[in-house]
């Protein structure tokens, strides 16, 4: 089971989803995918890398950002990251 | 390498009449610098970004020893237009980097008459490489 991640962090990757990407609050869960099902295309990802790095103040290689499919594989990352992850 | 300033064709396919840049004056992986005659057109504004962007985009595909391909804006966001140069007004043209995600590159980019600010925004460009 994936641990949850810590609330602030969720929160704010989920303000990003609907701020910036218009995505539905109610779809927003840790498995939802980014391009089937919150509906992000293949321009996007260099705006959400740019958002994700701004609001956590994080650098995010293009080898990860490639990885990330999911949501909760953000949350994953940007936790990873402040805990002192590369 | 390339030598600044150089004409823009040395690193770009666009010819005239759609090229807006007449000169390059500096380039590099994170910045350009290019200049252009004014035409009284909004989107002449954004495509002469687009295509120091596309400078920008080229000189990087250089330091990594590969050619650059076709590019496309694909993206404009937060651009604002204070007013738009008088035809043939001398029109400098400068992108800086935010982040490139390949093959996407994002730019923020100002055009200016002077030190008079005409425009500028954030600028998405599609850069492929040459096959």
């Amino acid at each position: 089971m994936t641990p949850s991640p810590p609330a602030d962090v969720r929160a704010t990757v989920d303000r990003i989803m609907v701020d910036v990407f218009e995505c539905d609050p109610a779809q927003l869960a840790p498995e939802a995918r980014l391009g089937p099902d919150l509906g992000l295309d293949s321009l996007d990802g260099v705006d959400l890398v740019v958002a994700l790095e701004k609001a956590f103040q994080v650098r995010i290689s293009e080898e990860v950002a490639k990885g990330i499919k999911t949501l909760g594989d953000i949350y994953a990352q940007i936790e990873g990251r402040r805990g002192g992850g590369a | 390498m390339i030598a600044f300033p150089c004409e823009p064709e040395q690193l770009l396919f666009h010819r005239a009449p759609i090229l807006c840049l007449d000169v390059v004056r500096s380039g590099s992986a994170e910045r350009a610098v290019a200049e252009g005659a004014g035409r009284e057109w909004e989107g002449a504004l954004i495509e002469g970004l687009a295509q120091t962007a596309g400078v920008l985009n080229a000189v990087d595909a250089m330091s990594r020893g590969v050619r650059a391909g076709l590019g496309m804006l694909v993206g404009v966001r937060g651009f604002s237009i204070r007013r738009l140069p008088r035809a043939g007004e001398r029109v400098t043209y400068e992108v800086a980097l935010i982040r490139r995600l390949a093959p996407l590159t994002l730019v923020h980019g100002a055009a200016r008459a002077g030190a008079e600010s005409l425009a500028e925004g954030e600028l998405k460009f599609y850069a492929g490489e040459a096959p």
